[in-house]
């Protein structure tokens, strides 16, 4: 337990990916594997069962130190957690053992079938023998309370440095239906089998983004243009009778698309198709967040499906019917996918839509230029003549962004801080006016120059109004103009949207912020999907 | 033992007042006589007429609040007569120098405990229980939540954390009051494991505790003109709030980490920017100041700075005469407290 104590810690430390990677393989490596199996299951979220309640454990702790129960509560208030009061409140223990993680919960699973007395017996012994950090965890096993998880990308990471074994082998095992108990880690990390081999995804198709203009891609004609939507690259491999879709970083995420399952099972057996998943909203693609809520769901239900429903939309067909066609030219490929989906009756599935640019590429500026109002965030550009998985300038498939959008905003807030993830330095909250007060509407700190620090400086010591910790409010007279991507609607935020990938511009040192636009403007302009 | 003089010490609006022999204790407004139990800000303010504490604080009171002011030294132990009230210093083991006030007057003892902690350290002088009438406790860490585990565990976790960053290439910066906590993490951590480094706030009360005769191993203090290389491998000890600089910035790449009682909580290391927090802490835990309340045999109890109420309801309830009294002392700092703000951007 001491040693799973110390994982936790660790990647309670570190909330970003590598760093939770190198803690877990240190874990791997060191842990019996036993308690490797057991790690992996509680942290993508296979919590043993309840056995006693929080509540039943805080009266069980009040009753062994004897506080008083308002004492209890002045010090739940100060933790903040239950769980945690309990193992804090309780004296330190009178022989330290350390049980293997897997030991305490084979007990856990026992204490489940035993009677109420035996319960509150074992529990209390098992508080005798584990420090307050390790009771912590106990407690939260115990109560059906442990909840934290790693993503299912950084476990197999971990498991591939630690096995060898391959990355898309892990995943594919992992997927399927076991318990910790019977699971073995023999089986886990087992050499590849040809069954699982024939399943592995390929290699995705290079997108790069086009830079230059569009005409430095040489005849017009030798390309197709196809709207961009913001999506999750996948590749839906049809293999026997099943269906298997990954994502680049090798997630196997088919138990979370039901509905792309179940259009896919009438697919020709052995066929590899590429394409990215949206979630439909007024049958149009919607915007990324979206499609990542439905990646971050635990369990899909028939709810979530029916308000967020995922179409895939199939841009290549790399193999079909057991044969490898990555080396035919794109515009044969292409007509196989549309064939495919032309067969299939769903809304799930759908064919990328193409179009001929024309003799010339100032047409498809025009077209580009409006891809906002079409919910699209600009265009793929693909070579009539390309292969699947070539670098050259025809393989590659490119893609345009249309320009971002400027807007200036007044500085509202100033804070000192963003160390982790930016460096030291401010974040700035920016607002708009809204009826009769200024609201924020971002808070960022990516895309200041020296000289904006400087100046930020100056204004937070000449224009302070009021400070609130490490946060200044400030006079609202310095404006700045902000680039962005689009808008989203956010019932979270007080200004009612977010901004996508906001970026600090330039300073706006001679704009007056009456002459700001208002609120409502950025609404009615930039907003999707209201 | 049963109080006869309910009002030998009372709290004023300037603080705890002595009025037979008109002398205050750890005053927060300018009096004519102070006596002082430790010199942190909380406890020892400027502008009092004369002040009186133990020989180590009047050094570092003279460090920090400039050599002008007019001290008078009362070693442990030793006794003060002012107007028939007898006045002894004795020690809290909080920091090196910090007191107990006892007040002693027509056969009513008082005592004032000040900052203190129960388990002992290298350079502190070990808390004295001293047996009294009323006591006036602390009560920073005064819930049940807080029991501190062993200095030993504590400082082996410090170490172990400090060759993670040695294996990393990082620099090990560790955030700690300038008096007190940084001079007790230098005493218990081991100089072989690296170099020790301290930041310029901290090496003058090291200056006047090593005078002092106090073992401290030898450290470095960085300046401008130290290099990453220099510090390679090394451990920085630097007040709080030098941990969001951007002074720290230029160090390359570090791991920073506090030590402070409030790190005992996940929910309070988990709202700290730093990445490591460690729970050491100078100030009793719960079962310390009970141990201390029982030891001194005191039939009434005053409780001041902490969980002051909470803790005289507990006392109460277990047949004490308690109650709570509003002080300015702080105890050690809470850790939004020591959040860098804007305007104290702190370079070297």
């Amino acid at each position: 337990m001491r040693q799973f104590h110390e994982l936790v810690r660790q990647l309670e430390q570190h909330p970003d990916g590598d760093g939770r990677v190198k803690a877990l393989i240190r874990y791997f490596h060191s842990a019996s594997d036993q308690d490797t199996i057991w790690a992996i299951a509680l942290l993508s979220g296979k919590r043993p069962k309840r056995v006693v309640s929080i509540n039943q454990l805080s009266s069980w702790a009040i009753e062994i130190t004897g506080f008083p129960l308002w004492l209890f509560k002045e010090s739940h208030r100060q933790v903040g957690d239950l769980a945690e009061t309990v193992a804090r409140l309780l004296p330190h223990p009178k022989s330290r053992e350390d049980i293997s993680l897997a030991e305490w919960l084979r007990l856990i699973s026992c204490w489940g079938a035993a009677a109420f007395e035996e319960q509150q017996e074992s529990i209390g012994l098992a508080w005798d023998q584990l420090d307050a950090d390790e009771r912590y965890l106990l407690n939260k096993l115990v109560s059906g309370g442990f909840r934290l998880r790693v993503k299912p990308v950084d476990l197999i990471q971990a498991l591939e440095v630690v096995s060898g074994v391959p990355q898309y082998v892990l995943a594919i095992r992992l997927a399927e239906k076991w318990h910790p108990q019977t699971m073995t880690l023999k089986w886990l990390t087992e050499p590849e089998t040809p069954e699982e081999a024939r399943v592995k995804p390929m290699p995705f198709h290079p997108i790069q983004t086009l830079n230059s203009d569009l005409s430095s891609l040489g005849n017009p004609e030798d390309w197709w243009i196809e709207e961009q939507w913001e999506g999750i690259p996948v590749q839906l491999i049809r293999q026997d009778k099943r269906v298997y879709l990954w994502t680049t970083d090798h997630q196997l995420v088919t138990p979370l698309f039901p509905e792309t399952e179940e259009a896919c099972s009438e697919l020709p057996k052995e066929t590899v198709l590429e394409g990215i998943l949206v979630v439909l909203q007024h049958d149009k693609p919607g915007p990324l967040d979206q499609i990542q809520s439905r990646m971050d769901c635990q369990h899909v239900t028939r709810r979530i499906i029916h308000d967020k429903p995922v179409c895939f939309i199939v841009k290549d067909c790399l193999v079909w019917k057991g044969k490898n066609i990555r080396n035919v030219p794109f515009s044969q490929r292409i007509q196989h996918v549309q064939s495919i989906c032309s067969s299939i009756d769903s809304h799930f599935i759908r064919c990328s839509l193409l179009k001929e640019p024309g003799p010339d590429w100032t047409s498809i500026e025009d077209h580009l230029a409006a891809a906002r109002e079409r919910h699209g965030v600009g265009l793929e550009l693909k070579q009539r003549n390309g292969n699947h998985g070539g670098e050259s300038i025809a393989d590659v498939w490119w893609k345009k962004r249309v320009d971002p959008l400027l807007m200036e905003m007044v500085v509202l807030y100033v804070e000192w801080g963003g160390r982790k993830s930016t460096g030291p330095g401010y974040e700035l909250t920016l607002g708009l006016w809204d009826v009769d007060a200024f609201v924020p509407v971002m808070k960022k700190a990516i895309g200041m120059t020296a000289e904006d620090m400087d100046r930020i400086k100056d204004h937070v010591k000449e224009h302070t109004l009021e400070r609130f910790g490490p946060v200044r409010q400030v006079v609202p007279n310095l404006v700045y103009t902000i680039i962005f991507e689009g808008v989203n609607v956010s019932l979270r935020h007080k200004s009612g949207i977010t901004l996508k990938n906001p970026r600090i511009h330039e300073c706006k040192e001679a704009m007056d912020v009456a002459d700001l636009l208002p609120l409502s403007v950025l609404k009615k302009r930039f907003t999707q999907g209201i | 033992m049963t109080s006869t003089n309910p009002d030998l010490l009372v709290f004023s609006p300037k603080g705890i007042y002595c009025p037979p022999a008109d002398v205050y204790i750890d005053p927060w407004k300018p009096v004519s006589r102070a006596l002082i139990t430790h010199a942190h800000s909380d406890h020892a303010r400027s502008g009092h007429g004369e002040y009186v504490c133990t020989p180590l604080t009047a050094a570092v009171l003279k460090h920090r609040l400039g050599k002008k002011i007019r001290i008078s030294e009362l070693p442990f132990g030793q006794k003060l007569n002012v107007d028939g009230v007898q006045f002894s210093f004795h020690p809290a083991g909080h920091i090196p120098g910090s007191a107990q006030v006892r007040v002693a007057y027509r056969g009513e003892i008082w005592v004032v405990t000040g900052d203190y902690k129960l388990e002992p350290d290298p350079i502190s002088e070990p808390f004295e229980s001293v047996r009294c009438h009323t006591l006036i406790t602390e009560s920073t860490f005064g819930l049940p939540v807080y029991q501190w585990a062993r200095s030993e565990s504590v400082i082996a976790e410090i170490h172990q954390w400090w060759r993670d960053c040695q294996d990393e290439g990082r620099l090990a910066v560790l955030a700690a009051y300038s008096l007190g906590k940084a001079q007790r993490l230098l005493s218990e951590l081991d100089p072989g494991q690296g170099p020790l480094f301290t930041h310029e706030t901290i090496e003058p009360v090291n200056a006047l505790f090593r005078a002092a005769g106090l073992a401290l191993p030898s450290t470095t203090t960085v300046n401008a003109s130290h290099q990453q290389t220099d510090l390679k491998g090394a451990l920085l000890i630097a007040p709080p709030a030098v941990l969001n600089s951007d002074w720290l910035q230029r160090m390359g790449p570090v791991s920073d980490a506090m030590a402070s009682g409030w790190m005992a909580l996940r929910g309070t290391r988990r709202q700290r920017t730093s990445e490591r927090g460690f729970a050491l802490s100078d100030h009793a835990d719960w079962p310390g100041l009970l141990n201390a309340v029982r030891e001194s045999g005191a039939q009434r109890v005053l409780v001041t700075h902490g969980f002051a109420a909470p803790f005289a309801r507990y006392l109460r309830e277990i047949g004490l005469d308690a109650r709570d009294v509003e002080t300015r002392f702080q105890g050690e700092p809470q850790p939004e407290d020591t959040t860098n703000t804007v305007d104290q951007i702190n370079p070297v």
